[in-house]
């Protein structure tokens, strides 16, 4: 083999240009970094998440950047496809920390994805700010490189109780069930559900796990409708309450009230069901009728873009943020610094509202509940402006 | 454990489990014939079956084609693709005695189609939305899945169909042949190579029958055929590896399994028995119930 004397010394030129080139980028702008779900069966979600940190960064470089210091540097938002998948998250986030130098990181959704991007973060000492998981799942890492906002499963599964309290006696629920999925995240919010339901004095006259991903299931309406069942809590995919809400309608089966967590809340419900998604109960992060500053234009902006409104994107532009926020107190883009700028420390006013951070690094947020109604969010709980609505038959609606 | 229910809630539950098992047995039917000849567990069906749901929604809503009447449109296009994908990616496979080289390929085709499908129409759930969704139909005090009903009807005729094809002609019969022993086959002049492509064509003609039953009756995504292929697995191992009127058998049987558990045990019971049917059938049976100790397609 010969030796290529000039190649090399061409190669190490090159090199050399393109490392002062990134040092030069990295003085003269912040680089966060972002694992999304752009491909796998989240992709839908992280669709929606990339648009709010997009914006967010966006708004950020409007006002002229981040105050670092003396200076004012622009913001570079860089995203890694993590598949939806918790193995690929490490990887989108080593891409993100070791190739392409981010300065910090926003996260991806989901409590074990979360927890695996909030490893690495660890690791290799890069702040990762968190929504969208599970205080229960994240606090055990007990993570320095790491902070987190969103609700507790116990609060977040006494809302349909608290929304019940609320209503005149002839509507409160008789006979509620609890269908909740197969699955851990569905085990721990089931569990929430039964001790809520205690708490408030109900009894669940059905309370029955169902299988991700089945494509019947009638048996499960069958078993309802025995039971005179006049509320449902349903905890699933989608796909799986979109089956469910269909064979209901097929089978003659509704009830007045009916509340669903992570299925029904998106577009694609409503997408699929069209009227029929009227009156239905969905849980959310966030709501653009919230009083917050910024709430409204959010909510406006997403749906001028999509045709549609959301109740996820102000979780992830307030993710964003906070984080944003805490660079300029800290100053810094060090993780050390930005972790002494967000625990134990508030953060007013951000588009889900004020964020207090305890000395964990988590900040509690109420879970949302809105009616579905003509194709939009309409937001019951907390404060809510809209008077729920009890659902008819399916043949007087 | 629930209370002993009216006879009316027993027949609503076995027509449930009807209803819903022929869509596990439509999907059966497909790889009962690619394995009959092939040997291979053609686990790329579901993803097949997803990708022709995607299609059939892109005929309604880009040229307003009604879903069901999509359906010769849909078969025709799955057995040319089915013979594509035969002649493009097993052809060689096939003639080697490998196995294993297949179900690679299965598998990869598999992930590729279900990413492939991620990038053109994103990962959300999709539909078909029509006039009739959600309708139910009601005789005797049982309601019925309108959807579900042709779906149903889609899997009978589609199973006739495919017995009278390999009963009453002679590819047919050079089919069962091959499935039989295809050494003996091929010393008789059948092309091994044909009858595999003719298997893969019939075999991805069913998946765009049950994409026509899935679009019209499920919300689905990318990787919803996963699911779809696993019920198929234990639906054919039920009704016999290689028999095709035994995998629509077996998969009513897995709906009626699944529709009598979830009601008289509990929804988180309902894959345990049936894969622990699955796993009964093989130990005891292994043939399938409905096949005699050597296999026919």
């Amino acid at each position: 083999m010969r030796f290529d004397f000039k190649g090399m010394i061409a190669g190490l030129a090159l090199s050399t240009v393109l490392t002062a080139a990134v040092a030069q980028a990295a003085e003269n702008e912040i680089v966060i970094g972002a694992p999304i779900s752009l491909t796998g069966p989240l992709a839908g979600d992280g669709k929606e998440q990339r648009w709010a940190y997009e914006q967010a960064v966006a708004d950020v470089n409007a006002a002229g950047g981040l105050q670092v210091g003396d200076k004012k540097l622009p913001v570079r938002l860089v995203i890694a496809d993590d598949e939806s998948s918790e193995g690929k998250v490490a990887a989108a986030l080593e891409n993100l920390i070791k190739v392409q130098k981010v300065d910090a990181l926003l996260s991806t959704h989901s409590g074990p994805m979360n927890v695996a991007g909030a490893i690495v973060a660890e690791k290799y000492k890069k702040f990762y700010m968190i929504t969208t998981a599970f205080p229960f799942e994240w606090q055990p890492l007990k993570a320095k490189y790491s902070a987190l906002f969103f609700f507790h499963p116990g609060p977040g599964a006494e809302v349909p109780f608290q929304i019940w309290e609320k209503l005149p006696e002839d509507q409160r629920p008789k006979n509620p069930a609890l269908v909740s999925e197969d699955t851990p995240d569905g085990k721990g919010f089931g569990g929430a559900f039964v001790g809520a339901a205690e708490k408030y004095g109900y009894k669940f006259a059905v309370n029955d796990p169902w299988t991700v991903g089945a494509t019947d299931y009638s048996a499960l309406v069958t078993k309802l409708k025995g039971a005179n069942v006049d509320a449902m809590l349903v905890f699933g995919s989608p796909a799986d309450t979109i089956t469910l809400m269909r064979q209901m309608k097929e089978l003659g089966f509704s009830v007045p009230y009916f509340h669903g967590w992570k299925g029904t809340w998106t577009g694609e419900f409503h997408d699929a069901l069209g009227a029929d998604s009227d009156y239905i109960l969905t849980d959310g992060f966030w709501s653009s009728h919230y009083p917050y500053t910024g709430s409204k234009e959010l909510g406006e902006r997403y749906e001028k873009e999509y045709g549609k409104d959301s109740v996820t994107v102000g979780a992830f532009y307030a993710n964003a943020q906070v984080l944003a926020r805490a660079i300029e107190k800290a100053g810094s883009t060090d993780a050390g610094k930005i972790h002494d700028a967000i625990f134990g420390q508030e953060f007013k006013d951000t588009v889900v509202g004020d964020l207090k951070f305890d000395e964990t690094g988590f900040a509690l947020i109420p879970s949302v509940a809105t009616q579905w109604w003509q194709g939009k969010h309409q937001l019951i709980f907390p404060d809510g402006d809209w008077t729920y609505k009890p659902a008819p038959a399916w043949d007087k609606r | 454990m629930t209370e002993i229910p009216s006879l009316q809630v027993l027949l609503q539950l076995t027509v449930n489990g009807i209803l819903g098992g022929a869509m596990y047995g439509v999907a059966a039917v497909g790889l009962s014939l690619i394995f009959g000849t092939m040997r291979l567990i053609f686990l790329a069906q579901g993803a097949m079956i997803i990708l022709a749901a995607y299609f059939v929604r892109a005929l309604f809503q880009g040229l307003g084609i009604d879903p069901f009447l999509s359906l010769p449109i849909v078969i025709t296009v799955g057995a040319g693709v089915g013979w594509l994908i035969y002649q493009g990616l097993f052809r060689r496979a096939a003639a080697m005695e490998d196995r294993n080289v297949s179900l690679l390929i299965a598998v990869g085709l598999m992930f590729l189609v279900q990413n492939l499908m991620t990038v053109i129409w994103g990962g959300n759930t999709a539909g078909v939305v029509t006039s009739y969704t959600a309708s139910g139909i009601g005789a005797f005090g049982i309601r019925m899945s309108f959807t579900r009903s042709i779906g149903f009807l889609i899997a009978i005729a589609g199973t006739a169909l495919v017995m009278l094809f390999l009963k009453k002609t002679l590819v047919g019969k050079a089919v069962r042949a091959a499935s039989e022993d295809m050494t003996s086959a091929a010393l008789l002049g059948i092309s091994p190579h044909r009858v595999n492509a003719i298997a893969f064509s019939i075999g991805l003609a069913l998946a765009g029958a049950a994409g026509v039953a899935v679009a019209t009756t499920f919300p689905f995504n990318p990787f919803a055929g996963f699911v779809f292929s696993l019920k198929a697995l234990v639906a054919l191992a039920i009704g016999g590896i290689g028999n095709v009127a035994g995998a629509l058998a077996g998969g009513i049987i897995l709906g009626l399994i699944e529709a009598y558990v979830q009601y008289f045990i509990s929804g988180g019971w309902t894959n345990a028995f049936g894969y622990g049917v699955f796993l009964l059938v093989l130990m005891l049976k292994p043939e399938g119930l409905f096949s005699r100790p050597y296999k026919k397609a």
